[in-house]
């Protein structure tokens, strides 16, 4: 894992480079306009991205200290809890419109409980369901906020 | 003497029965909404409009103020239990406030905010009364230049004394610009950025921001960093004693005490409270003995800002009382409803309708007692969250902040943001980047650009107006000198690490 993490301190510089660049160009190929300002809408972010590129260049290069990493983050620690759980998250943005609030949050819970090692399912589905519908009742029915709690 | 009697008369008509059900249902409610992410005063006062309607001009308004001070109570609360700011102000607190409530002081830290936030609240108002008219003479000083330079050197000052890398720390602040630049110029109405996103146009919401970096981004940390550990440990964080000792009350005085002059001062500006709790945790941290302990658990970085953020709401009040020149959507929000009433904020105001106006002022008073009287005994209610375990909490923590950010603007594109912006949270962090630091610059980003570019409009481009200036000057040198100082320091450590090596 230290690999990675030395890997991670190449790399991140590297990509902040990138998008320094997307950004550049994309603020560059705004059309031009007749404003009161010397900056314009275009200057501001071209001024921040190169400077972002040179900071980046900087990292790269080493200038700054190592960064000593964090051993608690690990190569199977991301593949099984990370990637499920962002999997986990990415569905039940989906799910919401399509089931509603009740259903995806329960299962949304029920999912990450047990991906965080509690297995009594009766247990998970009673505290998943439990606060799904007390979030509904706050959120929904006291501060108004429109959320569908069933399908359809 | 003067000032004492209309003082006694506002507090005459402040604790009638009707004004005083106002005060407590405006301070529930503003707790309510300073708690929960998504939902800021700004709105829960625009939605009350129409029920003011019913209501008498003074009832209304305090009704309001006891929203505008409740929410800065609230956002401490969250910020602490489980690492979701519910305000901007509120995120240097979650910065050294979730640690403590790590290490099982959640509650103390509570206390010492509870308590922070009702003496900065209430010098606040004293300093209201005392000093309106010639504060708010003073702040008039302040223009696009002047802003723009003390954002800056509050953004350059927090961003580095918060990262260990100064050069990681200013590439986060860049990143968070870059981010705040993302929508519809406000000059030319061009979009920037979106990538053909209709959803982007709009720009991101900063609390889009601080509820992906902070909550999304700690449940992630937590999740893959406990990986390994024993199935079915029941790991909590523990409510431990909320009642602070000897030394911690010592700890948290003065921090108190600065945090409430800084937060009053920058509250007469535009950028407010979240500019006055990044000023405040900074200058604490520059003062404190323990420097290396923030960031991990300093009580003195979180009264410091609680108080500050409090003392802003007096320091708000004034331009908007003294000039009808509100600072925050708040205060603007607040601004409407005087002139629904027939009132025309400005140094007039203050004595033509100085009954009102002493009315408004001695219920913010009683608004921080309602506020410190609910909040304190609450928060052994409150702390029994620190006993739920964290395989629990942390998916409910991941759930909350979907809701919350869904309650921004009723779209789910905020809340496939707020996921966003955790992994972006935890890979920052991961690299040793400090995300609080790009926070920083989404939250006063656009502030930054306006002023920026109104500065130069007003000096027909000419860059000079920063340094011919004598406030904007100042706050360049200092910044400058601040930064060398920084760079000395850091040096100097890291010489004397590799000769102890």
């Amino acid at each position: 894992m230290k690999n990675l993490g030395k890997l991670l301190e190449k790399l991140v510089p590297i990509f902040l480079i990138v998008v320094a660049g997307i950004v550049f160009v994309s603020v560059w190929r705004l059309p031009d306009t007749a404003t009161a300002d010397l900056v314009g809408p275009k200057l501001y972010p071209g001024a921040l991205a190169l400077l972002l590129a040179l900071l980046s260049g900087l990292l790269l290069a080493g200038v700054a200290p190592a960064h000593s990493g964090d051993s608690s983050i690990t190569l199977p620690g991301m593949l099984r809890r990370f990637l499920p759980l962002i999997l986990f998250s990415a569905l039940y943005v989906l799910a919401l419109p399509t089931l509603g609030f009740l259903i995806s949050t329960t299962a949304m819970l029920l999912s990450c409980f047990y991906l965080l090692g509690e297995r009594r399912l009766w247990l998970n589905l009673l505290i998943g369901a439990g606060f799904a519908l007390a979030a509904y009742l706050l959120f929904a029915k006291v501060l108004g906020i429109q959320l569908t709690a069933f399908p359809g | 003497m003067e000032t004492l009697a209309l003082l006694a008369n506002g507090f005459s008509q402040a604790l009638t029965a009707p004004n005083l059900l106002a005060a407590l249902i405006g301070c529930v409610l503003g707790t309510v909404v300073g708690v929960l992410p998504g939902i800021g005063p700004s709105t829960t006062v625009a939605l009350l409009i129409p029920v003011s309607f019913a209501m008498n001009p003074a009832t209304s308004l305090i009704m309001m103020m006891g929203v505008y001070c409740g929410a800065m109570y609230g956002g401490a609360i969250t910020s602490i239990l489980v690492n979701v700011p519910g305000e901007a102000s509120s995120v240097m607190t979650a910065v050294d406030g979730y640690p403590l409530a790590r290490q099982g002081r959640g509650g103390v830290a509570m206390v010492v905010c509870q308590v922070g936030s009702f003496i900065g609240g209430t010098l606040s108002i004293v300093g209201l009364m005392a000093v309106a008219m010639p504060l708010a003479e003073f702040a008039l000083r302040f223009g696009p230049a002047e802003n723009f330079s003390i954002m800056f050197f509050a953004l350059i000052l927090a961003s580095t004394l918060i990262s260990e890398s100064m050069l990681r720390g200013i590439a986060a602040l860049i990143i968070g610009l870059i981010i705040a630049s993302i929508g519809t110029d406000l000059q030319t109405g061009i979009g920037r950025l979106t990538m053909g996103v209709q959803e982007l146009l709009d720009g991101i919401d900063n609390i889009v921001v601080i509820i992906g970096v902070f909550g999304v981004g700690e449940v992630l940390w937590y999740v893959v960093s406990t990986y390994g550990r024993p199935a079915g440990a029941m790991e909590r964080m523990g409510a431990g004693r909320w009642i602070p000792n000897r030394r911690e009350w010592r700890e948290s005085w003065w921090p108190i005490f600065r945090g409430s002059l800084v937060g009053f001062l920058t509250g007469l500006l535009a950028a407010g409270a979240a500019l006055g709790s990044f000023l405040a945790y900074s200058l604490e941290k520059r003062l404190s003995k323990n420097p290396a302990l923030f960031g991990k658990g300093a009580l003195e970085g979180i009264t410091s800002c609680e108080s500050a953020n409090n003392a802003s709401t007096g320091g708000a009040l004034i331009p908007l009382l003294t000039l009808g020149i509100p600072h925050s959507g708040t205060t603007a929000v607040l601004l409407t409803v005087l002139m629904m009433f027939g009132l025309k904020p400005g140094p007039q105001m203050m004595i033509d309708q100085a009954p009102l106006m002493w009315t408004v002022i001695a219920s913010l008073y009683i608004a921080n007692v309602i506020l410190v009287v609910l909040n304190l005994p609450a928060v052994g209610v409150f702390i029994k969250i620190l006993d739920i375990p964290l395989k629990f909490l942390m998916p409910i923590i991941l759930v909350f902040a979907a809701v919350g950010a869904f309650s921004i603007n009723s779209s789910l594109a905020d809340v496939i943001l707020v996921l966003i912006f955790g992994i972006i949270g935890f890979v920052m962090r991961w690299a040793g980047f400090t995300p609080v630091a790009m926070v920083l610059g989404v939250v006063l980003g656009d502030r930054l650009e306006q002023t920026l570019r109104q500065a130069l409009m007003i000096s027909s481009n000419s860059v000079l107006i920063f340094v011919t200036k004598p406030i904007s000057l100042f706050f360049l040198v200092l910044t400058a000198a601040l930064v060398a100082l920084d760079i000395y320091t850091r040096k100097r450590g890291r010489a004397a690490d590799d000769s102890d090596k």
